[in-house]
């Protein structure tokens, strides 16, 4: 079964506020733009759980919730106000190896690596 | 700077009830209907014990400011779970985190890079394991 390539986003400031919220990350570098500036960013950006949750459901939904044994997932790049993105997979057997990229570029803002229980 | 001695130091236990109502805002919050994720049968996103994060003061970033990185330099580089079983809404937990490792290396603009892992096992109310998460923070050279 292959894995349909998808879009998420764009992410917006109010999704990223809605994410702290909701998962309990408050780095001010994720909503406080002049904290975000002060430490070398360019601004504020989305925490990296916000698209890493939202991959983890998509999968979880192609796969079946339940049937999610191990999600890792690493950050490879900012996702930035209005960015949207378009995640990509290949499955090789129970495991499924996915990436995510800036819409309209070649950025990986992320991977992740999960495996699928059978039953 | 974070005092590699700190690596085994465990550093919080913390126990709670995975609630509906806190599954509902995170399923919002990645643009899903909560209907879907939230009931007695159904799995709570894989991601979902982020929740225990609420229990601590700065939540996500409690474990690494608690080693002494630097939150003006601090990323979350990489997040994983392993599921002994799916978690779902009302299951009581406690989660232990211990600091796994910490590594240093030269960082890309000068100063030192430091990555530390921290692990948290997630048992259930009759001990079982249910989860291992691990979450890697860098803090980024000068």
């Amino acid at each position: 079964m292959s894995f349909p390539e998808q879009r998420i986003g764009p992410i917006t400031r109010t999704d990223i506020v809605r994410y702290a919220g909701a998962g309990g990350d408050f780095n001010p570098i994720h909503h406080d733009e002049e904290f975000a500036r002060a430490a070398g960013s360019d601004g504020v950006f989305a925490m990296g759980l916000l698209s890493g949750g939202i991959v983890a459901v998509r999968l979880a939904r192609w796969a079946r919730p339940a049937h999610v044994s191990t999600y890792r997932v690493r950050f490879t790049g900012q996702v930035w106000p209005g960015d949207a993105l378009v995640l990509t997979a290949e499955i090789d057997g129970d495991a499924v190896e996915l990436q995510a990229r800036r819409d309209g570029t070649d950025d990986v803002v992320l991977r992740a690596w999960a495996t699928i229980r059978e039953s | 700077m974070v005092d590699l001695s700190v690596v085994g130091r465990e550093l919080d236990t913390v126990t709670f009830t995975v609630e509906a109502g806190k599954l509902a805002e995170l399923a919002r919050s990645f643009g899903e209907d909560p209907a879907d994720w939230t009931g007695p049968d159904a799995a709570a996103p894989p991601t979902a014990l982020v929740i225990a994060d609420h229990l601590r003061p700065q939540g996500i970033i409690d474990a690494p400011l608690a080693i002494g990185m630097d939150i003006a330099r601090l990323l979350h580089g990489e997040a994983s779970w392993e599921f002994e079983r799916p978690v779902h809404a009302g299951d009581v937990l406690t989660g232990t985190t211990i600091v796994e490792a910490v590594d240093e290396k030269a960082g890309r603009r000068g100063g030192v890079m430091t990555r530390a892992t921290f692990t948290t096992r997630f048992t259930d109310a009759g001990g079982e394991l249910v989860a291992t998460q691990r979450h890697v923070f860098v803090e980024t050279g000068a």
